[in-house]
């Protein structure tokens, strides 16, 4: 029963680093993915070409790759080492390691990346006829994007962004690859005492985050059934 | 002067030449209806009427006002929009209710123009929310005009085809246009559901509404319009009252378009 206590403690610890690295990764990214979406549509060519090879690249290799070269490339090039400096901050008895921003840029980046794909198509989707007639009843751009089109946007993209919502909680497990303490990481350090089930154990706070998420997200999907696009 | 001018009227797509120079004229409370086969130009030239497309060169002068080619800076916040515009496929905005399809715009505008007179934030509040008030108002009447009180909090998907037309209509004269556009406003229903919007735009007609139609209903072209455009290969070949138009028409290309619509009525 002491053990048990014990990984539950850890494990819950390292599972609300996880939680806070996916929140924060959610606030980033989506507001940078719509940026970058922008980007990638823009008609002045330059800029549009530069940021398809980013999006290209970020969606082609894998987010591990990403993740050390983040954390380890400034250190090999002779910049500055993540893991000697302190961030300082804490959080319910949590120190945020500067392997922890390593770890959130990392995902950051590349989640903006493929959200800034789905913005993309779900902005594409809506049809002409709607900013066109926003403009005939005379509103600015930034009326019928707010207005008009970004809702539009929102449902449409509500089901694959669902799926890359529910991908991301499970990629921050990759942060333990850097040090980072999140579920994985502290669920790894009771192999040493030969124990295997707190592995299992980390697997169902996984399984139950994505049932309240899968839950949460539908009653989302089916509020915006009132309308058609 | 007349009340509206349009002169020499060119647009190109890449080398496709659609419209190829066209003028005419319009006074106040006039009805001008656009015929002719499709690929001709007409909603071409409607577009650029509106701003949609940006005509190559010509002018465009309404009430002596140059809008194009424009001059922005003589844009006034509070003027009434000179087009609106009815579209063949309605465009209504699916996540807004009737209601709010047309006190949308209203008060898009109307923050606007009380921004730009920078009140305080709590006085801006008190503001807006009133002029959203009368807004709603002028919504509901709209409605009501074109027979539609009973849909007012229904959704675009709620409503019929001839009901969502009858909306976008509403929507257009919310925003006080000083000549209304349609395009092909009956084109994307059935046939039984025609009725319903031809008859709200009668009405407006009977209001002195200064109007252009794009039509394929050469019935209702006949009946409504004080004037009948024919429109062949992106200029305009044949213009004046429709009884002369339609009974002794000059022009060849205008004789085989209307012989031509004969024929499948014998069909």
């Amino acid at each position: 029963m002491a053990v048990f206590l014990e990984v539950s403690s850890l494990l819950l610890k390292g599972f609300s680093l996880s939680c806070i690295l996916f929140v924060l990764t959610l606030i980033i990214a989506i507001p940078l993915g719509l940026l970058i979406s922008f980007c990638t549509m823009s008609k002045f060519a330059p800029l549009r070409i530069l940021f398809q090879v980013i999006v290209w690249i970020l969606r082609g290799t894998p987010l591990m790759l990403q993740l050390f070269v983040i954390f380890y490339g400034p250190g090999l090039l002779g910049l500055f080492k993540w893991p000697i400096m302190s961030t300082g901050w804490t959080w319910f008895n949590q120190t945020f390691s500067t392997r922890f921003i390593a770890a959130l840029v990392a995902f950051a980046i590349n989640y903006a990346a493929y959200f800034s794909e789905i913005f993309r198509g779900g902005i594409q989707s809506v049809s002409k006829g709607q900013s066109e007639a926003g403009q005939v009843l005379g509103m600015t751009k930034k009326q019928i994007f707010f207005k008009i089109i970004l809702l539009q946007v929102v449902k449409n993209i509500l089901p694959p962004m669902s799926n890359e919502i529910i991908t991301l909680i499970k990629d921050t497990s990759l942060a333990n690859t850097i040090g980072v303490y999140e579920l994985i990481f502290q669920s790894k350090t009771f192999m040493a005492e030969g124990l295997i089930w707190p592995f299992f154990y980390a697997g169902a706070f996984y399984l139950i985050f994505v049932g309240v998420l899968t839950i949460v997200l539908g009653k989302l999907e089916k509020k915006m059934n009132y309308f058609r696009t | 002067m007349a009340f509206l001018e349009v002169k020499n009227i060119v647009k190109n797509f890449g080398n496709t030449k659609v419209l190829k120079g066209v003028d005419f004229t319009l006074e106040q409370g006039e009805v001008l209806s656009i015929i002719g086969s499709s690929g001709n130009g007409k909603t071409t030239f409607l577009r650029c009427l509106n701003g949609l497309e940006t005509a190559d060169s010509g002018t465009i002068t309404v009430d002596g006002n140059i809008v194009f080619p424009s001059s922005k800076s003589i844009e006034n916040l509070d003027s009434p929009l000179t087009f609106g515009m009815v579209f063949q496929n309605f465009n209504l905005f699916p996540q807004y209710s009737a209601l709010e399809n047309i006190t949308l715009a209203m008060n898009a505008r109307d923050y606007r123009i009380l921004k730009a007179k920078k009140v305080k934030f709590f006085e801006f509040r008190r503001q807006y929310n009133q002029i959203k008030l009368h807004n709603k108002q002028i919504a509901k009447e709209l409605l009501i005009r074109v027979g539609l009180e009973d849909k007012m909090n229904n959704y675009p998907c709620e409503l019929s085809g001839g009901q969502c037309q009858r909306v976008a209509i509403a929507r257009a004269l919310a925003l006080k246009p000083k000549i209304l556009c349609f395009d092909e406003p009956t084109s994307a229903l059935d046939p039984e559901l025609t009725g319903e919007v031809l008859k709200v735009i009668r009405s407006l007609k009977d209001d002195g509404r200064t109007m252009i139609i794009v039509t394929h209903e050469m019935g209702f072209a006949k009946n409504v319009s004080d004037r009948v455009v024919f429109m062949a290969d992106g200029v305009v070949e044949e213009i004046g009252k429709p009884k002369q138009l339609f009974n002794n028409p000059k022009s060849e290309k205008l004789k085989a378009f209307l012989s031509n619509l004969n024929e499948k009525e014998n069909i």
